[in-house]
């Protein structure tokens, strides 16, 4: 199977340029999609020639995904095995701003997030403006793919790779020289957003990783490059899009005032694509390593404080 | 004294044949070369397949607040698809290894990996 994330969007009513169904537009400020397991890499033949990713063996595995982006807010995102709503379809406000949408493929064979600019997809129809016909921009839907890979969990076993079960028969002990002991679980999990860090080797959880890669989605991808004045502005380029008419008096119907608009619109969508992958790319480059400030880095490292946290307090009521 | 005449003139002779294209030989760079070398022996041997990986960045922890030594070296590779061609596209986050290499003891150990 070869993804591409706009067939997505083909198939779907998001079709780039093409109005949007009702039903699948939910309110300003608010989206809800599901997505499916897909483990292809998303910048195809884009990559290093002959260097593409390999195939993950294993059995598939479907996420449901719920991505909620309210108003400016930070978004949240909710796993879950059942399906997420569908939008409520409401009216659009004259020249109101959409927040973005969509939802990254979610799979597992590696921990990494690459979000798919130049496939997201931007909904809009052609309204009338008085004497003018405009665009009305609907919906953006954004694509990419997060990967996490579950991280070996025994929790009775005194062995590693492993995720701490601090607790009388987990996988602690005070035992001088084991990898086991509360001190290298502890030592090893607190260097995790330290320059050389990162997850493990030997004590990481999966619940890190995956904090570590939707702070990626929500904040660095859609909370800084998507929207962001450091990056794609998205609000602003929305209401530049809203902003944009052509004469009625030249352009007798809407579909005639589409074909107009349009080559405005993508270059309205062209700049925003590049300012988001500048930014993106800025950020990833810059800032995510241990140790280096990132977003990623610092959600993994307040998931592994809580693991620290419950190995001190396993070694205390020990009397260790 | 006969072995290290001939060491010296081995050394002159390879020295002299980087101009004709091998600037592996250049002697500022060997400890760099061993110090990935031992990297990406470590990886391969942890089962990773280092065709897929490319090298981002090794750094001589011989100074700052991440003092080590001048022997030791922390050598970063990151999985090729994750990295773009151009810049028109997104850089992957994550996929790297970090490696913790001493060429004072020839050893090197995989010391976490990015997300």
């Amino acid at each position: 199977m070869t993804f591409d994330p706009r067939d997505r969007l083909r198939d779907g009513a998001r079709t780039p340029g093409v109005g949007a169904d009702a039903h699948h537009v939910a309110t300003p400020g608010k989206r809800t999609l599901t997505e499916q397991l897909a483990r292809e890499s998303l910048h195809g033949t884009n990559t290093e020639a002959g260097q593409l990713e390999r195939p993950v063996a294993g059995p598939s595995v479907v996420y449901r995904v719920q991505t909620t982006i309210a108003g400016q807010g930070t978004p949240d995102t909710q796993h879950s095995q059942g399906h997420a709503p569908a939008g409520d379809g409401a009216d659009l406000a004259a020249n109101s701003t959409v927040a973005p949408g969509g939802a990254p493929v979610v799979g597992t064979g590696a921990n990494d997030c690459v979000p798919s600019t130049a496939s997201a997809g931007l909904v809009w129809s052609v309204v009338e403006a008085g004497a003018n016909w405009r665009p009305e921009v609907t919906a953006l839907q954004l694509v990419g793919r997060i990967r996490i890979n579950p991280w070996p969990s025994n929790p009775t076993s005194m062995t590693v790779p492993n995720t701490p079960n601090p607790v009388v028969g987990g996988n602690i002990n005070n035992t001088a020289g084991s990898p086991n002991r509360w001190q290298a679980a502890i030592d090893d999990m607190a260097n995790y957003d330290t320059p050389g860090g990162g997850a493990g080797p030997n004590w990481h959880s999966t619940a890190a990783s995956t904090a570590h890669e939707w702070a990626h989605w929500n904040g660095d991808y859609i909370g800084d490059a998507v929207s962001s004045a450091a990056g794609g502005n998205w609000s602003a380029v929305n209401a530049r899009i809203d902003a944009l008419t052509v004469p009625k008096t030249a352009h007798a119907d809407p579909a005639a005032a589409r074909r107009a608009l349009e080559p405005l619109v993508d270059a309205e969508m062209t700049r925003w694509r590049a300012a988001t992958i500048a930014r993106w790319n800025a950020l990833i480059a810059g800032t995510d390593k241990p140790g280096s400030g990132g977003r990623g880095y610092a959600a993994g490292a307040a998931v592994l404080a809580t693991h620290i946290t419950a190995i001190r307090a396993f070694k205390t009521a020990q009397g260790w | 004294m006969c072995r290290l005449l001939t060491t010296v003139t081995l050394t002159a002779m390879l020295s002299c044949t980087h101009p004709k294209g091998d600037p592996m030989l250049f002697s500022a760079a060997k400890e760099l070369n061993r110090a990935i070398d031992l990297a990406e022996r470590t990886v391969a041997g942890s089962g990773e397949d280092v065709s897929a990986l490319r090298v981002t960045s090794a750094v001589n922890m011989l100074a700052g607040n991440e003092y080590r030594g001048p022997s030791f070296w922390r050598v970063t590779l990151k999985r090729r698809d994750l990295i773009p061609k151009d810049a028109s596209s997104e850089l992957g986050a994550g996929g790297e290894i970090f490696v913790d290499v001493d060429l004072a003891t020839n050893l090197a150990k995989i010391a976490g990996r990015g997300e």
